[in-house]
C-alpha cells in the first residue's frame, strides 16, 4: 500500500523544477533559489499530513515558499536582494557558472532589483504562469492589485532590462 | 486611444473578455505606439521564458528519495525524463545528491543528465584504464549514431557508481548510472532487473568494440572532435 506521505513526495518531484524557478524568482538568483525551493520541500515534507489529497500541489507548494521568502526577508530585514557575480555559487564547476551567466542571469538579475510586491506576483504569473486569479487568491490581495503590480514590474523589467539601474540599488550591495 | 498597461498586459495575457479583447485588438492594430508596447511586452515574456528555462535546475533534496522498499514507485516519477533523455537507467536520490554536491552531475531543465566538472573533466582527458580524482575511466566506444560513449565508474564517499555518457555538443550526457554491480547495495537502479544496466546500455547504443588507445588518445587530443560523415 502507498501512504499518503508516498504520494506527496511523488508530487513534489513532479513539481520540483518548476517549483525551483519560482524561487530563483522570488530570490533573484540561482544560489539562494535553490535554498528557497529546498527549504519549501523540507517545510512541506513535514507538513505532509496537512496536504488534502486533491489540492494543487503546486499552489500548496507556491504558498509555503512565498511565506518563507517572505519570512526570511522579514528577518533579514532587507527589501532586496544581493546579486553580484561574486554571489553566484563559488562550488559550482567552471562550466555551469559560465552557462548561467550567459543564459541566465539577465532576468533573474532583473527580477532581484524589483519590489518584493512586485518581484513575487510577476514570479508566480510570468515565471510560474499562474492566472491573475490564481495569484490573487495566492496572495490573499484583489485581482486589481494583481494588474497593477504585474504592471508595474513588468514596465521595471523592460526599463531595466538587465537588472542595472543606477539610480536603484538592491540592498545589501552598499559597502 | 490610450489604453495602459495594465491592460495591454492582460491582452497578452488572455486575461480581458471576449468584447475588451476585440476592442484592444482593434486599437492596437491601428495605433503604432500601442502596437510597439505590446510587442515589447511580449519579448519581455519571451526573454523571461527563455532566460529562467536556462537555469540549471539540481535535483530535489535527499530528503525526497523515498525509503529502499519504495524508491521503484519514486523512480517512476522519474520516468519521464528518464524517458525523454533516453536513459536505460537512472538512480537518483541519495547518490545525485551526493554527486551533486561533489560537481559531478548537472541536472539541466530538459531533464537531460550531465556530467559537471569533476566527472567531465576525467571524460575529457584520462584515458581508459587510468584515474581521474574520484572517476576511474573504463572504456570507450563509438555509438551506432557517431557518437562517443564512455563507461566510468565513480567511488565517492557514499557508494561506488557506475555509468555511460556520451559526448553531445560541448559536455557529455550521462545516458546510464547505476550502482555498481560489484558492490552490495541497497538501492537498486531503475533497470535493476538488468544484471548489468552499464553493459545493457552500451548495447543498446548500438555500439562496436571498445575503441583503441590510439583511436582513443586521438580523440582526447582533439577534444573530442564530432564525427566528420
Amino acid at each position: 500500500m502507498v501512504r499518503p506521505e508516498e504520494d506527496v513526495r511523488r508530487l513534489i518531484v513532479a513539481a520540483w523544477p518548476r517549483l525551483f524557478r519560482f524561487a530563483c524568482g522570488l530570490c533573484g538568483n540561482r544560489a539562494d533559489g535553490e535554498d528557497l525551493a529546498q527549504s519549501a520541500v523540507e517545510r512541506a515534507l513535514l507538513a505532509a499530513s496537512r496536504y488534502r489529497t486533491g489540492e494543487s500541489m503546486e499552489a500548496w507548494l507556491i504558498h509555503i515558499t512565498r511565506n518563507l521568502w517572505r519570512d526570511g526577508m522579514r528577518r533579514r530585514q532587507v527589501r532586496g536582494v544581493v546579486v553580484s557575480d561574486e554571489m553566484v555559487d563559488v562550488e559550482r564547476p567552471q562550466a555551469a557558472q559560465a552557462e548561467e551567466h550567459v543564459m541566465a542571469m539577465d532576468a533573474l538579475r532583473a527580477f532581484a532589483y524589483l519590489a518584493p510586491a512586485q518581484r513575487e506576483v510577476a514570479a508566480m504569473i510570468l515565471v510560474e504562469g499562474l492566472s491573475y486569479q490564481e495569484a490573487a487568491s495566492a496572495l490573499g490581495i484583489p485581482i486589481g492589485t494583481v494588474m497593477s503590480r504585474l504592471a508595474r514590474a513588468r514596465s521595471a523589467l523592460i526599463e531595466r532590462p538587465n537588472g542595472h539601474d543606477p539610480e536603484i540599488a538592491p540592498e545589501g550591495s552598499r559597502t | 486611444m490610450m489604453i495602459d498597461d495594465e491592460t495591454l498586459g492582460a491582452f497578452i495575457d488572455g486575461a480581458l473578455d471576449c468584447g475588451e479583447h476585440e476592442r484592444v485588438e482593434d486599437c492596437v492594430a491601428r495605433e503604432p505606439a500601442l502596437a510597439a508596447r505590446v510587442a515589447a511586452l511580449r519579448a519581455l515574456g519571451e526573454r523571461i521564458d527563455a532566460d529562467f528555462a536556462a537555469i540549471v535546475i539540481r535535483p530535489p533534496p535527499g530528503s525526497l528519495a523515498a525509503p529502499v522498499a519504495t524508491r521503484r514507485s519514486m523512480l517512476n516519477s522519474w520516468a519521464p525524463m528518464a524517458l525523454a533523455a533516453g536513459f536505460a537507467g537512472l538512480t537518483l536520490g541519495v547518490f545525485g545528491a551526493q554527486w551533486m554536491r561533489d560537481g559531478l552531475l548537472l541536472f539541466p531543465a530538459d531533464g537531460e543528465m550531465r556530467a559537471g566538472g569533476m566527472l567531465s573533466a576525467a571524460l575529457d582527458g584520462t584515458p581508459s584504464g587510468q584515474t581521474s580524482g574520484q572517476v576511474d575511466l573504463l572504456y570507450s566506444v563509438r555509438a551506432a549514431d557517431g557518437s562517443v560513449c564512455r563507461a566510468f565508474r565513480v567511488s565517492s564517499r557514499a557508494a561506488a557508481q557506475e555509468g555511460a555518457a556520451c559526448r553531445s555538443g560541448a559536455g557529455w550526457r550521462v545516458v546510464v548510472l547505476a550502482a555498481s554491480t560489484s558492490q552490495g547495495s541497497g538501492y537498486v537502479a531503475a533497470g535493476a532487473d538488468d544484471t548489468n544496466s552499464v553493459e545493457a546500455a552500451i548495447d543498446a547504443l548500438d555500439a562496436g568494440a571498445p575503441l583503441s588507445r590510439i583511436e582513443e588518445q586521438r580523440l582526447i587530443d582533439g577534444r573530442w572532435p564530432p564525427l566528420v560523415e
